[in-house]
């Protein structure tokens, strides 16, 4: 019995290790908060993508994803469809003119000078 | 204005530090005046401070993370971040409903923390977690209504807030009250679930503003409004018992100041469903359509809503093979039968006063037509309401917003004509003709000393044409009395008017003779209530909990009495001979920051003098204990919920008189119901998979003698627990922007 449960067990990991799951780090031009939820939920609801978190002070989006299903450059043509660069891709004119104001160029350009002040 | 709040949102959101500051400023409206007495405070934090005489403010050891609240009343609520080293200048709009509460809407289903009323609001996102099918299964996931229902025959849900019949809850759709007259019963299944925005539920006699008629609460209902709705929203529908339903929401822009909005619902259920095998459908076949259009023109000052609302449903159930056109009074079959035609033409016109911002009116209106026409066996009944309603509401502050106040004035047209006729040598034929006519007036004051209390006391006088003059006084008190912990308490009084036959309908379906003992006169109650709501963190996360406790003293209540005999339903006036007790616990907490809790227990006691005897309302569980969890993944690309109810036994009428095999026990067991949901999301919006009554409880011979349903001893009102078993759903949601 115990023979067949481990097994069991193998076999099933075999199976999830078919389908392997790749992690993918993508440069982007996201600037805030704004972006950043824009753009992991979007690329939540990508086909073959299990997770996704964008590190703002470095501007790179994580992406955790099933190479059977995606790979790279569907991941990286999606980003600038959402209205973002990525990598040496650029964004779609379209899709970045329907962003929110916030997360247009030059909307932060101001940001430093009251952090310096507050610390 | 949004822009700016997100910009400075996205300005601080990234820059995570930790240090404590102070921040001042001022809050003003669109037309840079000075708001006094508008309230600032930190988000789940007690700490909070109101602008002085002009406008300004301080307030100090606010953290970078915190995010402030910006209240004021008949303003639209601003929730932004912090700035530290200059003078925030925060604007707040003015709201576009004038005649709506300021409410924040945040979590999923809340009590509304700075309303002076005890007030849940379940959200879209809530209302989600139960796909089916219009507003009598839209409190499934909610603790404060419970849902029963009526008969083993028409399939009908009915609503109880604190033990009593929805019949006492004042059920509003944005405001104007919509389901009362002789759709009390059965207008539940009217508003389709995917039209609703969100529901506000009120416990306690609440507000005089909309009228007399809210005897133990109020629900108001929000559909999807012509300027934020998607352009388009469809949903389809299927469940294991055959219903299919399609509906449609569509935003048609026209300008920048006007709108329009289009909400759409077809649905049909023709397979006989008869899971008991005591050859009756265990719900009636039925079909409706429902459509309503309105339009919205919001200027700087004015702003007009018209819409137009258009209803048909037919329903035939009985035993199978009854179908939609048969004719209950040659039939060899026992059939019920019951089609509803609606027309109602609504609307709103409010005025803001831009050099004024505290001062505002608005002016509420409802033309409806109603005819109902069906039956059960050889009885049959038509029914026809038309309806004329108008509220002019003005509202204005005394000196400054710590005095508020709403005055205004009502009128209410409402012309009934019903027949019955029982078709049977000694059973009742009757006609019943009315016309109320009742203009009254109201004012309401609202003290607001400081963030912590609230004081609303109100009152109104209606002449009412056929009961004289009605005086409606009510007080609500909300009281912060610790951080994070308020107290409430409020006492009112409720009138109403009842419909004995609308009301009854589940008797049709039985051979009980009706017999009225009674002349016609309002019900009338007090309701008295207090509640503590209040959070302890745990963990970093918020237990929420909320307690209350209400009385309903009814000083004239139109008794249906059962329990006379079992041939017989009583209909009796009773004066000082009714009340009920009802106490409420629930507490909610996030268990991990995916999975959220909650849990209820509720104890009620519900007695009413029948057959002479002071004696618990049947049908109606003392107890009951509610449980939901609901889990949702990242973004919501996964979501699974489940609902357990557990209903206490119930007393069941008295049947002593009943041939020995038709006799009932005198208490009903007690009974679980499960229902789960999961749903998956995707850009373009959600496919969802559910069960309703997952455990299958049924109960037992729901119809007494079902073999001979035109003899004597045959009776399908005596409904304790679901009818039909388990039933699984599927549909999905499709949005575009």
């Amino acid at each position: 019995m115990k023979k067949l449960i481990l097994t069991f067990f193998i076999a099933a990991f075999a199976f999830a290790a078919q389908a392997q799951v790749k992690t993918i780090g993508i440069k982007t031009s996201a600037i805030c908060e704004m972006c950043k939820a824009t753009l992991e939920k979007d690329l939540t609801f990508e086909k073959g993508v299990k997770s996704v978190n964008l590190d703002l002070e470095t501007k790179v989006l994580n992406i955790a994803y099933l190479d059977s299903k995606t790979d790279p450059d569907k991941l990286r043509k999606r980003v600038t469809m959402v209205g973002y660069n990525a990598d040496s891709l650029k964004r779609d004119p379209k899709a970045y003119a329907k962003l929110d104001e916030c997360c247009k160029d030059g909307a932060h350009e101001d940001d430093d000078r009251p952090k310096k002040n507050d610390n | 204005m949004k822009s700016t709040i997100l910009l400075i949102a996205c300005l601080f959101a990234p820059a995570l530090i930790f240090a404590q500051n102070s921040i001042k400023g001022k809050v003003q409206s669109a037309s840079n005046e000075p708001l006094i007495g508008a309230s600032i405070k930190l988000q789940g934090k007690d700490q909070g401070v109101i602008t002085n005489l002009d406008g300004y403010f301080e307030l100090g050891n606010v953290l970078k993370t915190d995010r402030l609240v910006v209240n004021y009343l008949g303003y639209e609520p601003d929730t932004l971040s912090p700035v530290f080293d200059e003078a925030m200048l925060i604007t707040l709009q003015e709201s576009g409903e004038a005649m709506e509460e300021v409410t924040i809407r945040g979590r999923s289903q809340s009590v509304v923390d700075e309303a002076p009323f005890l007030n849940i609001l379940i959200s879209e996102n809530e209302l989600q977690k139960a796909a089916c099918c219009n507003l009598s299964e839209s409190f499934e996931t909610n603790a404060s209504v419970d849902v029963s229902y009526a008969d083993a025959v028409t399939g009908t849900k009915m609503i109880q807030m604190m033990g009593l019949d929805g019949r006492y809850v004042l059920i509003s759709r944005e405001g104007i009250p919509n389901i009362r007259g002789l759709n009390s019963r059965l207008g539940l299944t009217f508003v389709p679930g995917t039209w609703i925005q969100s529901i506000d539920v009120g416990k306690g006699a609440g507000t005089v503003i909309n009228g007399y008629e809210s005897m133990t609460g109020q629900i108001n209902v929000d559909l999807f409004k012509p300027e934020s709705m998607d352009t388009w929203y469809l949903n389809g529908y299927l469940n294991s018992f055959g219903r299919i339903e399609i509906n449609a929401n569509h935003q048609v822009p026209i300008s920048e100041k006007w709108s329009s909005g289009v909400l759409f619902h077809a649905s049909q259920m023709s397979s006989e469903i008869d899971g008991n095998d005591d050859g009756f459908m265990d719900l009636p076949k039925g079909r409706q359509l429902n459509f309503l259009n309105r339009y919205k023109y919001e200027g700087d000052r004015l702003m007009a809503q018209i819409g137009v609302n258009l209803f048909m449903s037919d329903n035939a159930g009985g035993q199978k093979g009854f179908g939609f056109n048969g004719d209950l009074s040659t039939s060899s079959m026992y059939g019920y039968e019951m089609d509803t035609r609606k027309a109602e033409v609504f609307g709103k016109l409010g005025m803001i006063y831009p050099d004024k911002p505290t001062q505002s009116w608005g002016f509420q209106y409802s033309l409806s037509y109603q005819d109902f026409n069906g039956g059960a066996g050889r009885r049959i009944y038509q029914g026809i309401e038309k309806t004329a309603y108008g509220n002019f509401i003005y509202q204005n502050v005394l000196g400054s917003s710590f005095h508020q106040y709403k005055t205004g004035a009502s009128f209410l047209y409402d012309d009934f004509e019903e027949t019955f006729d029982s078709n049977t040598p000694t059973g009742l034929d009757t006609a019943m003709y009315r016309t109320e006519k009742v203009p009254g007036l109201f004012f309401e004051y609202n003290f607001i000393p400081n963030e912590r209390i609230t004081v609303v006391a109100g009152a109104r006088t209606d002449f009412h044409n056929l009961f004289g003059t009605y005086f409606t006084p009510r007080v609500h008190a909300r009281w912060e009395f610790i951080p994070n912990w308020t107290l409430r308490g409020s006492v009112g009084k409720g009138y109403r008017t009842p419909n004995a036959l609308m009301e009854n309908s589940s008797v049709w379906i039985s051979a009980r003779e009706l017999v009225f003992n009674a002349e016609l006169k309002p019900e009338e109650s007090w309701n008295t209530g207090v509640s503590v709501a209040g959070n302890v963190t745990i963990d970093d996360r918020p237990l929420s909990i909320v307690a209350d406790y209400f009385y309903t003293d009814f000083t004239n209540q139109l008794v249906y009495d059962m329990d006379v005999s079992s041939e017989l339903l009583v209909v009796n006036n009773l004066s000082n001979g009714s009340y009920a007790n009802s106490f409420q616990i629930e507490a909610s907490y996030p268990i991990t920051e995916r999975v959220d809790a909650k849990a209820a227990y509720k104890h009620y006691e519900m007695m009413m003098t029948t057959d002479g005897i002071l004696q618990q309302i049947p049908l109606q569980s003392q107890d009951r204990f509610f449980m939901n969890i609901a889990y949702a993944t990242k973004y919501e690309k996964w979501k699974a919920d489940m609902t357990l109810n557990w209903n206490g036994p119930m007393r069941i009428p008295n049947t002593s008189e009943s041939p020995v095999e038709f006799r009932q026990p005198s208490e009903s067991p007690d009974f679980f119901m499960l229902n789960a949901q999961v749903s998956r999301g995707f850009r373009w919006g959600s496919i969802y998979l559910g069960g309703e009554n997952i455990l299958n409880f049924k109960q037992s011979n729901p119809i007494i003698d079902p073999e001979n349903p035109f003899g004597s001893n045959f009776d399908a009102s005596m409904t304790w627990g679901p009818i039909a078993g388990r039933v699984i759903y599927t549909g999905i949601r499709y949005k575009i922007k």
